[in-house]
């Protein structure tokens, strides 16, 4: 049954049109803001704020735009399906930041193991992974939402449908023994109930 | 004037490239698109149409419009390319700058500007110091906007030269070639 819309921001753990505060993004943004040449990946959409945020930088941005593949099963084992999904690697620069925003609540976990196999394959030690995980909420969203860089930091949040479906909600634990190549680097309950999280690649 | 052939074969070419200036200036655009498809025809360069399909490169020294198909490469030196709504491109496209309203399928080279439109459909590289990308855009690739990387195509001076025919003679594995040259 439809939702609406301030249900469904709601349960993103967002307030609808208010930007999100996320120190931990912001943080990844300072970082950037003195980087020269950074390498990140964005397993999101493209969306016109990251490439605008990352364009001082003489950046490389690569697009995954999982949320679109993902929304088409090939009924592949799903090693090869994310092999598939990540843009080829135009040279060896390594990534620097993976750019993950809520994906991670819509993989199985050994979906999540899988993709961040791949994805580990192509960091360097260091390289910072950030993420958004539904921690307190029982539900959320149906398919990931949309997020846009803000120039402080801040996380402007569109929810990219009223439907809902549980939140999979899982344990840092397991979060860690899916993807042992990372490491993880603070956690920060965010005043909304999501759950923001910064990784770094095991050195 | 146009000048289309395959390769070895130039008066054919140009008589080729004769019927597809005039088919494409003669192919009636999208709704809504007529008037500004007939004026960059018309005063704004050269249009590849709707029905026009090409396979080999394209290389030009004018504007150029392509809203039909284009399998190969496209080279513009020191010139706008620009992929209409309706254009199916797979090629890479080397030009000053470089705007996307339809669907391309290969890596996309901007001397000093790449524009991605919310209607565009791209799966390939971009490479330009200036990228904009409107939100509904569908992209999957990497965007790299360090003006240093565009060097070895472009050559230090950015315009679309040489350096870039080198590249995508490289690359170009096509069975014919087409050229635009400005009219007489």
């Amino acid at each position: 049954m439809p939702v609406a819309a301030d249900d469904a921001a709601r349960a993103a753990g967002v307030n609808a049109g208010e930007p999100l505060r996320s120190p931990l993004f912001a943080g990844i943004v300072e970082r950037l803001r003195s980087a020269d040449r950074p390498v990140v990946l964005d397993l999101g959409p493209a969306r016109s704020r990251t490439i605008e945020l990352l364009q001082p930088r003489r950046a490389r941005l690569y697009v995954a735009d999982l949320p679109a593949s993902l929304a088409d099963p090939t009924g592949e084992a799903a090693a090869a399906r994310f092999e598939a999904m990540l843009p080829p690697a135009v040279d060896e620069r390594p990534l620097d930041v993976v750019l993950c925003w809520d994906l991670w609540n819509y993989l199985s976990l050994p979906e999540l193991g899988a993709l961040m196999a791949r994805v580990e394959a192509r960091c360097r030690a260091g390289t910072l992974v950030h993420a958004l995980f539904m921690y307190t909420h029982r539900q959320l969203p149906a398919s990931p939402s949309v997020y846009l860089p803000c120039e402080d930091g801040r996380l402007e949040c569109l929810a990219s449908t009223t439907a809902l479906r549980p939140a999979p909600r899982y344990s840092s634990e397991q979060l860690s023994d899916a993807m042992p190549g990372f490491r993880m680097e603070k956690a920060l309950l965010l005043h909304s109930g999501m759950q923001e999280l910064l990784l770094e690649r095991r050195r | 004037m146009f000048e289309f052939g395959k390769k070895g074969s130039q008066s054919e070419g140009e008589q080729m490239q004769e019927r597809a200036s005039t088919m494409a200036r003669e192919t009636p655009s999208a709704p809504g698109q007529t008037e500004r498809g007939a004026s960059r025809g018309g005063n704004g360069g050269a249009v590849i149409g709707r029905s026009i399909h090409i396979e080999g490169d394209v290389r030009g020294e004018e504007d150029l419009f392509i809203d039909g198909h284009v399998q190969g490469t496209v080279t513009l030196k020191s010139h706008a390319l620009t992929i209409g709504s309706q254009g199916r491109v797979q090629a890479n496209l080397y030009a000053k700058s470089v705007r996307v309203e339809g669907r391309v399928e290969g890596d996309l080279y901007g001397a000093e500007r790449v524009v991605i439109t919310a209607s565009a459909q791209v799966t390939g590289n971009v490479m330009s110091p200036r990228v904009s990308l409107e939100d509904g855009a569908r992209f999957k690739g990497s965007i790299d906007m360090d003006p240093e990387a565009l060097q070895p195509v472009f050559g230090t001076g950015r315009g679309a030269g040489s350096a870039a025919d080198t590249v995508a003679a490289g690359k170009a594995q096509s069975t014919s070639t087409a050229t635009t040259k400005p009219s007489a």
